[in-house]
């Protein structure tokens, strides 16, 4: 041992305990994660592949500000969530021409869980999600990831939308508690590149600090009744033309069916009875 | 002894740094297939700067002017990645890392595979500094192969120069430079290991690594303490968390190795500690960080043949490194300084050796994204380094680049 260490001989204590104690919580950690994670930071995973994700977390609020309560639990159909979002279109910062703001795949990807999520959030949780997909670069010469994240909940018969980024750089290995997909938030507006393209049923969302260009709601019964009109007259003209196919909206499924996927959501344990029979009640009282 | 260690460094020097932190150029790893579920991406960079250095009080061997046109701190990199469906909740994952250089080894044609003078000098040659793959889930993450060691890993990658040029290995130029390698932490390396990370608990992370031990280098070859029966063990714990405005990222770190001689029977430790905490605020971010231990060197962590004394004795040492960076628009200009000081053993005062007393740097450096591909740079360096004999000499460098990632 040199000079300065044999007067110093604390200091090699110091070092092999910091080494020791540093590694037992290593050890440890596998066994204390539930734990140590404060309780309702993430409620419930309800799908998870490498960076990307569908969760139910809490409403998030700056401090001392109560947020009003969301209608959840809320029964959205997939293809009338994944019909909603695809909906939506955004010029993105230094492109020509606007896209979709997700992908097939993103949606697919999404929607199921989102429909889940709020079929199985309370009043105050949303769903926030951060979904990858590969789009053209380098002039299409090469594919590169890109991520969209965003924060979702059902209020005032609408669906809000807030999102963090919309096709976002992606950098597959940095680590995400400095660089996390953040889903937007309701205190802090994203600091945004892209401009939504007008589109009926969807509005900017406007709040006591004017208008959010993050936030986007969704008027899904109007969009609901514009796909039946549709749907009618996809249907009526494809009797005159004498085809059998067409339909490209599903419409809203028949009480027997909700009530089905009400059961199966109980018996998964992915809604309380309370929930469960307060949504059955609703149900019900549509006949 | 000069030109072992120059030789060492040519083959461990430079930076992969595959987690590219904020303020290092984007990378955007472009995507083959992935309609499966397996997918394979390839990311890289290429950099290349004009150097231009004096030195003065030089070595009798060395220059005292030099210019050259080189690889800066990072060398270029081309790495493949895999990534496989979640099986079972599982993600696993492999990356390849390749990481050539640019410049001549002194000569018009020595272009050089990377052996015997041609190391020396510091020719193009291809590093194969990553290989390995992860398995990720709510576990938390197994690392096995080679890559990045974690002690002093983050030290090195907030250091600013990261993406730049820094202090530079020699005055002939060859081999990647040091950025502030040795002058502010010592160089982590990559190498073989088994490495198990924790889940995020609430902004922590602890990781741990059985990794391939290293010869503890002394200050001669006789005394390099080269058998090893057991695994280095190193360690980190980090935690992140936002409060308000700002960004905190820190963490701490540990390593221990013994180590002992063929001529006789002796063990050496290499042991030592590693802190650091980050703080971004908007365009602001600020570093400060450091290390401490015996038998580690000033360099080159445990084989810089500065680790131990003439008789094998482990040398104390510490440094630290800190650093301010203001983003202005695409230009992100910052000042740095980072020092490394290393006590005398007994048997250094009592021989006229020249050991080394400190080594510590102060770098201007402005770093201008065109775009998310593109970043140029341009530094300033001046570094001193003392020895215990009074010996000094001071080290003025400019340099000017560009990096590529894609």
């Amino acid at each position: 041992m040199s000079k300065v260490f044999r007067g110093f001989l604390p200091f090699h204590a110091i070092i092999a305990a910091a080494l020791v104690s540093v590694m037992s919580m290593g050890i440890a950690g596998c066994s204390t994660v539930k734990a140590i994670i404060p309780e309702g930071k993430v409620d419930k995973e309800l799908f998870k592949s490498r960076d990307q994700f569908v969760r139910i977390v809490k409403q998030d609020a700056a401090k001392g500000v109560k947020v009003p309560p969301n209608e959840h639990p809320v029964i959205l159909e997939v293809e009338q969530i994944r019909s909603a979002l695809a909906s939506m279109e955004v010029m993105l910062d230094k492109q020509d021409k606007s896209s979709p703001v997700f992908s097939t795949a993103q949606l697919d990807t999404i929607a199921p869980h989102i429909s889940r999520g709020l079929a199985a959030a309370g009043p105050n949780e949303d769903i926030a999600f951060a979904v990858i997909d590969s789009f053209k670069a380098v002039h299409g010469l090469a594919k590169e990831q890109k991520y969209t994240a965003a924060r979702v909940f059902y209020r005032d018969g609408k669906l809000n939308i807030i999102f963090g980024n919309i096709q976002g750089f992606y950098q597959h290995n940095q680590d995400r508690r400095i660089a996390p997909l953040a889903p937007g938030s309701r205190t802090v507006p994203a600091k945004q590149t892209w401009v939504f393209i007008d589109q009926p049923d969807q509005a900017y969302y406007s709040g006591p600090d004017g208008r959010r260009s993050d936030w986007i709601t969704l008027d899904l019964a109007a969009m609901e009744a514009k796909a039946a009109a549709a749907d009618v007259a996809v249907k009526k003209a494809a009797e005159a033309s004498g085809a059998t196919e067409g339909r490209f909206y599903q419409p809203k499924k028949s009480v027997e069916e909700r009530l089905t996927t009400l059961n199966d959501l109980k018996e998964k344990k992915l809604i309380s009875e309370e929930e469960y029979q307060k949504k059955r009640a609703a149900i019900l009282s549509e006949l | 002894m000069k030109s072992v260690l120059r030789s060492t460094m040519m083959g461990l020097l430079g930076m992969a740094a595959l987690v590219m932190t904020a303020g290092s150029p984007a990378q955007a790893a472009f995507v083959v297939g992935g309609e499966n579920g397996w997918q394979m991406t390839y990311d890289g960079m290429i950099n290349v700067f004009m150097v231009y250095t004096t030195k003065s009080n030089q070595a009798a061997d060395d220059q005292r002017q030099s210019f050259r046109i080189r690889t800066g701190l990072l060398p270029s990199i081309f790495a493949f990645n895999v990534k496989s469906p979640t099986i079972n909740g599982v993600d696993y994952a492999a990356r390849i890392g390749l990481y050539p250089q640019v410049q001549n080894s002194g000569t018009r044609t020595g272009l050089g595979p990377g052996t015997g003078n041609d190391l020396e000098n510091g020719g193009t040659s291809i590093d194969v500094r990553e290989v390995f793959f992860t398995a990720d889930g709510k576990f938390g993450q197994f690392l096995v192969g080679r890559a990045l060691n974690l002690y002093q890993g983050k030290n090195i990658l907030t250091d600013m120069t990261l993406i730049g040029n820094g202090v530079p290995l020699n005055m002939t130029g060859g081999g990647v430079d040091l950025g502030h390698i040795g002058y502010g932490y010592t160089y982590a390396a990559f190498g073989p290991q088994f490495r198990y990370t924790t889940p995020d608990m609430s902004g922590f992370k602890v990781a741990f690594a059985i990794c391939d031990p290293s010869k503890i280098g002394g200050s001669t070859t006789v005394e390099n303490a080269t058998v090893i029966n057991q695994p280095r063990f190193e360690t980190e714990l980090s935690y992140v968390r936002k409060i308000g405005e700002v960004n905190l990222n820190t963490w701490l770190g540990g390593l221990y190795q013994e180590a002992s001689f063929n001529s006789r029977a002796k063990k050496v430790n290499s042991i030592g500690g590693a802190m650091g905490i980050q703080a971004t605020m908007g365009p602001f971010e600020a570093l400060l960080s450091g290390w401490g231990g015996e038998g580690i060197g000033m360099g080159l962590t445990q084989d810089d043949g500065e680790a131990l004394d003439a008789f094998g004795e482990e040398r104390v040492a510490f440094g630290g490194l800190a650093h301010a960076t203001y983003q202005l628009g695409k230009a992100k200009i910052g000042l740095q300084y980072g020092i490394n000081y290393q006590y005398e053993t007994e048997n250094d005062d009592r021989l006229v050796d020249q050991v080394t007393k400190s080594k510590q740097a102060l770098t201007a450096g402005v770093y201008y994204s065109l775009n998310k591909y593109l970043t140029l740079v341009g530094e300033y360096t001046r570094a001193e380094n003392r020895y215990y004999n009074g010996y000094k000499e001071t080290m003025n460098v400019f340099s000017a680049g560009t990096v590529f990632t894609w």
